[in-house]
């Protein structure tokens, strides 16, 4: 467990990712900072050192340690661990990214926004474009890709999945009478969805079928990472009640 | 006697009525049934004037429209029946045509042996209608959703029978699915395609040219707008002034404005703001044809916007403007000619609960013009559109090809909602069962009724047959024998349907036999034919 500065509601943290090789990403308004659990201290890597402050709302991990990070009017990207930045300016009026996704082979990049729905991009996140088909609410909270499964995306209405690579979406249908879905948790075919009324539905073949279930952490989570596997265990890195962010596992 | 004329009426009754009535149907019958199936024949119409060459076609329902009448006058009243059914088919369901028309025969035919038998007409058409029904209700439990695109590929091919086209309003129904819109244009030179356009666009354009004063390309860029709907005359200048420093309050990007009609003296206080502003200032004409379509329209603009529009039939007035009637969009633009929004601000359960409304209403209706308006709103929502360029070598042949494209989308649609069947006629084949159980033991009728049913049932799969060049009969029976199989006619094998993808649409099976079954019915139970003609007046008897 380690401690993410002090517990201002402007360092609240707005979005985790982790990487293959356990490096833990956290985005708050006052950017994003990397370390490693074996540490106690973390390392500013956007903005650079000595740059004015760059508020980070969304940040995503690929496999092969790219970092997308969403700040104001863009999206930024390193492939250097942080070390340098290319961004990718949106015209406007300028999304606010909530979450992103980068497909396990890296071909399909989803950036979810606040109200702009989703933006897609298929050269490694170099290039976006807005792709909403079928997407019938624009504030998009979360999205997960699922092991020979869909894509889905979390938003303050339902849930939505994409079966060919994000190009359209249509709703999936579940009790919840257009409950908000905040946070998605994918590990291998399992996936977990949290509604904000904090119940969550389980589907254990990729998205095909749902049930109520109870919730995979012992923990309530704030933010959560994307799910990682540490030694035998498979978790999240998840930012807590009480400031702290820690390794939580999956309740399989 | 007085001397025939061309509006001389023929009466025949009883058989000689009865052969004439199944003389014409055989004829629209025989012109149709080869074009049933995945590899079907072409008929050549002759056209109308001399020295062009014939249409070639393998669409029944377009064959028997162009048969508008044939040389047998008796025979003419039954011709007209059948292709009258057809072309119903055709327009209402979009496919199955074909299949209609040899189920119809074999009903009929069948029928008139069970009457020449003794049996009431009547009480035949009783039965043979709850018959349909039954039909209906099997075909409905075997149907699955769609949930592979080979599918909708498959499905695309087999009505379009064009890979190109087919596979390009594959992807475009991948892409909008059972209700994004998709427009179909002429393409310019040989090659189709289709664009992607983002949002929603409605055919309606600024109400006056000068607003576009000074923004290049003609076209109104709006970001952050605030919007105003109303289908009032906008003709105080006035009556616009609180939205425009609402606009300039909230630091909006533009101003977005639905209206009847626009003053002189509006315009120039538009243009004047706008450049005083910075501020685009778009004016649209509100969308619509008419009061009810206007309605629907606002209606919508409501839920996509997030205002609440100052309608003519409420008694509002811009003077009464709140701050509840503004509604905004994220991005939007506007041109001569239309206008559109690519990211509304109205508030998203409301959104998806119009959608649900809509959706049941769409699911109620059948009447096509009713399911071409709800589908039109539906696509408003859908976040973008399709626009599929047909090509072709001829203004002709590209007119054939948008209406198969047409025919195709709307087909393809209605699979994405109601699902698919094991195809190629082996799912009216499994129906036999349940018909067999829903007649058993009851009176001569009944027993008629199932064997007529349960030899209709067949035809479709055994002509699909015959038209790729296979001997119908074992086919048919393997398929009686064994209810997990589909005939694949392009290859000639028997397929497992559960890893076939030979598949037909549900409600195309079910509108197209039923109705054929109910309609042949109805014609069992024709005992008198008038018809015109030049012979001498002759009363037939019975």
């Amino acid at each position: 467990m380690f401690a993410f500065d002090e517990t201002e509601s402007s360092d609240a943290i707005l979005s985790l990712a982790v990487s293959l090789s356990g490096l833990v990403y956290a985005a708050n308004a006052l950017g994003l900072r990397v370390c490693s659990p074996d540490e106690t201290e973390w390392t500013a890597i956007l903005p650079p050192q000595g740059e004015p402050i760059v508020p980070v709302t969304a940040v995503a991990v690929s496999s092969s340690n790219m970092i997308l990070a969403g700040i104001p009017g863009g999206i930024a990207l390193s492939h250097d661990g942080g070390e340098t930045w290319s961004a990718f300016g949106f015209p406007d009026p300028s999304p606010i990214f909530t979450t992103i996704a980068v497909s396990p082979d890296e071909r399909i990049a989803l950036a979810g926004t606040e109200e702009d729905g989703i933006f897609r991009s298929t050269d490694g996140g170099n290039t976006w474009e807005p792709w909403n088909f079928g997407l019938l609410d624009s504030c998009v909270t979360a999205i997960a890709f699922v092991e020979d499964g869909p894509i889905l995306a979390g938003t303050s209405t339902g849930l939505f999945a994409s079966t060919n690579n994000g190009r359209s979406w249509k709703p999936v249908r579940l009790e919840s009478d257009y409950d908000a879905i905040p946070t998605i948790v994918a590990h291998g075919r399992l996936v977990w969805i949290q509604t904000e009324s904090m119940l969550w539905w389980r589907s254990p073949d990729s998205g095909k079928t749902w049930q109520r279930a109870s919730s995979p952490f012992n923990r309530t989570p704030q933010a959560c990472s994307n799910v990682v596997q540490i030694g035998e265990i498979p978790g999240v890195y998840a930012s807590l009640l009480d400031g702290e962010i820690a390794f939580v596992p999956l309740r399989l | 006697m007085a001397e025939p004329t061309l509006n001389t009426r023929h009466v025949q009754l009883g058989d000689s009525a009865h052969s004439a009535f199944q003389r014409g149907i055989a004829q629209i019958v025989n012109a149709v049934r080869p074009t049933l199936g995945p590899l079907p024949r072409v008929v050549a119409i002759d056209r109308p004037a001399p020295g062009l060459t014939p249409e070639l076609l393998d669409s029944g329902a377009v064959i028997a429209r162009r048969i508008t009448e044939i040389a047998d006058r008796r025979a003419d009243p039954g011709a007209m029946y059948l292709r009258g059914l057809l072309w119903r088919i055709h327009e209402e369901v979009g496919d199955g045509a074909a299949t209609a028309a040899v189920v119809f025969d074999t009903v009929y035919r069948e029928g008139r042996r069970a009457i020449a038998a003794g049996i009431a007409p009547q009480r035949l058409r009783t039965q043979l209608e709850q018959g349909a029904d039954v039909i209906a209700a099997t075909l409905g439990q075997f149907a699955c959703p769609i949930t592979d695109d080979a599918i909708v590929a498959q499905l695309s091919r087999s009505v379009t029978h064009d890979t190109e086209l087919a596979d390009l309003i594959a992807d475009a129904i991948e892409i909008a699915g059972a209700y994004g819109p998709i427009d179909i244009r002429d393409a310019h030179g040989m090659a189709s395609r289709y664009e992607l356009v983002e949002g929603a666009y409605w055919e309606s354009g600024l109400l006056s040219d000068a607003l576009l004063d000074g923004h290049p390309a003609q076209r109104l860029e709006l970001t952050d707008t605030v919007v105003l709907l109303t289908d009032l005359d906008l003709a105080e200048p006035a009556s616009l002034i609180p939205v425009l420093e609402y606009a300039s309050q909230t630091n909006s990007g533009g101003v977005l404005v639905t209206g009847r009609s626009l003053s002189p003296g509006v315009v120039a206080l538009l243009v004047a703001n706008s450049r005083r502003l910075g501020l685009p200032i778009a004016v649209v004409n509100v969308p619509g044809l008419g009061g009810a379509d206007r309605h629907a329209a606002l209606d919508d603009l409501e839920i996509i916007t997030g205002g609440r529009a100052l309608r003519v039939a409420s008694g509002d007035r811009l003077d009464r403007l709140k701050t509840k009637h503004v509604g905004r969009i994220r991005r939007g633009w506007a041109t001569r000619t239309q206008f559109g929004i690519a990211g509304g601000c109205g508030e998203s359960k409301a959104l998806r609960r119009h959608l649900a409304a809509l959706t049941s209403q769409l699911d109620r209706t059948s009447n096509p013009d009713n399911r071409v308006s709800i589908l039109n709103r539906l696509g408003k929502f859908h976040r973008g559109s399709v626009t599929l360029y047909v090509g072709a070598a001829t203004e002709a042949e590209q007119k054939l090809k948008r209406s198969i494209a047409e025919r195709a989308i709307n087909v393809l649609r209605r699979s994405l909602s109601s699902g698919v069947v094991p195809g190629g006629g082996a799912s009216l084949i499994h129906c036999r069962s349940t018909v067999d159980r829903h007649f058993a033991g009851d009176g001569p009728e009944a027993r008629w009724a199932r064997r007529i049913l349960l030899a209709a049932l067949e035809t479709p799969a055994g002509t699909i047959a015959k038209n790729a060049g296979y001997e119908p009969s074992p086919i048919v029976a393997r398929l009686c024998a064994n209810p997990h199989l589909v005939f694949n006619a392009v290859s000639g094998a028997m397929e497992s349907r559960f890893s076939s993808d030979i598949t037909d649409p549900v409600f195309v099976v079910c509108e197209s036999a039923t109705r054929a079954i109910r309609s042949a019915a109805l014609a069992l139970t024709i005992d008198a034919i008038v018809h015109t003609g030049r012979s001498e007046i002759s009363v037939e008897p019975g």
